[in-house]
């Protein structure tokens, strides 16, 4: 694929120098430039991570740059290249053949390094005498089998994108047009698993990294007079080359003494074998999409539609979703508009049935059937209307009033048919004050109030067990499953309340200096969870200036400080075994 | 023996500073020199947490465990900043044939280490090249 793409590549270059053959009579003007030079990247300590992006080391390397623009009376070609290495160029090509067509070609690749986890957090071990610290008891290990390993992948993105126009004129236009996109990427990546419960064991291993993502998009675009219409159709797919990774997971036993190894495995869905970790699943998508505009005697509206069907190819699990906009616009009177955005989708995500083996089979009080059907936080209703009253008395002001509300109900959240739903109310104040061409200002102040914002609902503390309320028949421990129904506590980081305010000012001292001020603050709040009031606060200023102290100087200079501090639970069940 | 959950609160602070800077200068003899630079400051951190004691009982019979807390709070400390800055000069020797030269520095410094190892480095990238052009 790689070669294919670098072979129609230089072809496309080669067809690109090719001069512009030319007529008596037309009107032909070009210019070009060819870029011939070369890098040297050299480095000092550790070297990845400031060089994320740089592919190559104490290397010396050629670069190649083109660049060529020509026309012929209304047609014309463009064209602008760079070779830096193998791993990163671009090209980019734009045809135009007057108003009957145009075309665009792009490429563009880089290399990206990834971080390399040493997982040497992943070393605990209980002590079996706290006093002195002497260690035993449970224990967590870590395995790394690329030590030192360097993780990184090339990415190529391939566009084009095409045009025809079957009727252009001052009052008619009819377009189709078609357009793809393909990323890919090569390379390798930490893949990071653990085998449970009995004992953490954590390995790294590397893994391939080869992922193919095309997209295709078609249409017609036709517009009459005051009205348009336009149909577009989408196509979306995702594989993986490379199988996935494989990981021996332990054989089950107690974690201290390396015996009892029927019990532990008996609680496992399996131990003591190889298995695929981190699949890559093969996915697709199809979209359709009408979209209609017209003017209206008093304003414009505007609305589309879009139907798209997600597969998970391996699982064969569908998400459907239907869903619309639309965007009223009316001139109230000479100095007042009006603005109405509405939007509604129904999203449908399949159930999925997870079968398990019988847990501790044929032990004592053992044979329970855990299988269940997950179903999905993404099938949902979603609503949301707002309305914008803007005032634009003179060109010096405008205000402008929103308010809106947004509902988002989640059909099986936390559980099957609980029909979870968040509500929001919002409104937002905007000035903008240009008093002189000097200075310049704006403001922008808006309040989001929500009612059951997303969270974990009832998992995040344990009351105290005293014995259990339902105990297995013929035994008499408790097992972590239990546990489940001595949950309690909700947790979110998503507020009930968010205030938000910005200010912007604009001064101009002398005509070649400016400088721009800005403030955010935003308070978010929930006070609702029966854990703890969550806060948030978001402190960021900045300052910004530009002088231009002749037409052979200019200088710019950028601050900005973000301050954000928020608090968390840390929660930890007491209990041994 | 389970004797239910310990939660205390923890804050978490981020701050993050990032200063921008560059000029252009066209000087004599058709040359034109641009330096620009990029700091970014950060650290993160969590307050000590202050977890309720743990009661007699639960100490007594869970003795294997580890109650101490004092130290969680500097599991994901973060504080770094990277330098990006360009030098770079054209010489135009004709108007269709123009030297350019450019020195790219990037250093990166962990002061605190995180899951990754000391990432501190820095790496440069000396470029040079002529653009020849014709209309």
């Amino acid at each position: 694929m790689q070669r294919t793409i670098k072979t129609t590549l230089l072809l496309f270059v080669m067809v690109s120098l090719i001069p512009v053959s030319s007529y008596a009579d037309d009107l032909v003007e070009y210019d070009w430039g060819i870029y011939l030079g070369s890098h040297y990247t050299g480095s000092v300590d550790y070297y990845p991570r400031a060089g994320e992006y740089y592919r190559s080391n104490f290397e010396i390397r050629p670069e190649v740059g083109l660049n060529y623009i020509g026309t012929r009376n209304d047609k014309m070609l463009k064209v602008n290249a760079f070779y830096y290495d193998d791993k990163r160029m671009y090209l980019n090509a734009e045809g135009v053949g007057g108003d009957t067509w145009s075309a665009k070609l792009s490429y563009r690749s880089f290399f990206h390094r990834t971080p390399h986890d040493l997982l040497e957090n992943m070393t605990a071990r209980e002590a079996v005498d706290p006093e002195h610290n002497t260690p035993g008891g449970k224990t967590t290990t870590h395995q790394d089998y690329v030590p030192g390993a360097q993780f990184g992948y090339a990415s190529h993105q391939v566009a084009s994108e095409a045009i025809l126009n079957l009727i252009k004129n001052d009052e008619n236009e009819v377009k189709l047009y078609a357009a793809h996109k393909s990323i890919i990427e090569h390379g390798d990546k930490q893949v990071i698993s653990t085998s449970h419960c009995f004992s953490c064991h954590v390995e790294s291993h590397r893994a391939e990294v080869d992922l193919y993502t095309h997209n295709f998009m078609g249409g017609i675009e036709g517009s009459m007079g005051p009205a348009s219409l336009a149909y577009e159709f989408g196509y979306r797919f995702t594989e993986s080359r490379v199988g996935a990774s494989q990981r021996y997971f332990d054989e089950a036993q107690h974690p201290i003494q390396g015996n009892k190894k029927e019990e532990f495995g008996s609680r496992l869905i399996y131990d003591d074998t190889t298995l695929a970790v981190e699949k890559q699943p093969e996915t697709e998508k199809y979209s359709h999409t009408a979209k209609i505009k017209t003017d209206l005697p008093f304003g414009a509206l505007a609305g589309s539609f879009t139907h798209a069907r997600a597969t998970n190819k391996d699982y064969g699990l569908d998400t459907k979703s239907n869903g619309g906009v639309a965007r009223l616009f009316s001139r109230l009177s000479r100095r007042i508009s009006f603005v109405g955005n509405f939007s509604a989708s129904r999203i449908k995500d399949d159930p999925y049935f997870v079968d398990l083996p019988l847990w501790r089979e044929d032990r004592p009080g053992g044979g329970q059937d855990f299988d269940y059907t997950r179903y999905s936080s993404l099938t949902r209703t979603y609503f949301s209307g707002s309305g914008e009253v803007i005032y634009n008395p003179s060109i010096r002001y405008r205000l402008s009033l929103l308010a809106g509300y947004k509902s988002n109900k989640r059909d099986d959240f936390p559980i099957q048919d609980a029909e979870y739903e968040t509500e929001t109310l919002f409104g937002q104040l905007t000035v903008r004050y240009r008093p002189s061409s000097k200075f310049s200002g704006s403001m922008k102040a808006r309040i989001e109030q929500t009612d059951n914002p997303f969270m974990t609902v009832g998992k995040l503390l344990e009351r105290r067990m005293n014995g259990v309320e339902d105990p297995i028949t013929g035994n008499g421990f408790v097992y972590y499953f239990q546990r489940e129904d001595y949950k309690y506590g909700d947790a979110t980081q998503l507020p009930t309340m968010s205030q938000q305010l910005q200010f912007q000012l604009r001064y101009r001292p002398a005509r070649k200096w400016s400088l721009v001020g800005g403030l955010r603050v935003q308070l978010d709040k929930n006070d609702d969870l029966n854990t703890i009031d969550f806060e948030k606060t978001v402190l960021q200023p900045s300052l910004s200036t530009t002088y231009v102290v002749n037409p052979s100087w200019s200088l710019y200079g950028n601050f900005t400080h973000l301050n954000e501090s928020l608090n968390a639970p840390l929660a930890v069940a007491l209990f041994d075994g | 023996m389970h004797y239910g959950s310990l939660m205390g609160e923890m804050d978490y602070k981020t701050v993050v500073n990032s200063f921008s800077a560059g000029f252009t200068f066209l000087g004599i003899k058709r040359t034109v020199f641009t330096v620009s630079g990029n700091m970014v400051m950060g650290e993160a951190e969590f307050d000590p947490v202050n977890m309720p004691e743990v009661s007699d009982e639960a100490e007594q019979e869970l003795e294997a465990a580890n109650f101490d807390y004092s130290e969680v709070n500097t599991y994901s400390d973060l504080s770094y900043n990277r330098l990006d800055l360009t030098l770079g000069a054209d010489y135009s020797i004709d108007d269709e044939t123009t030297f350019s030269a450019e020195l790219i520095y990037i250093n990166f410094a962990d002061d605190e280490v995180y899951v990754y190892g000391d990432q501190t480095g820095s790496l440069y990238v000396i470029r040079a090249g002529v653009t020849f052009g014709l209309r």
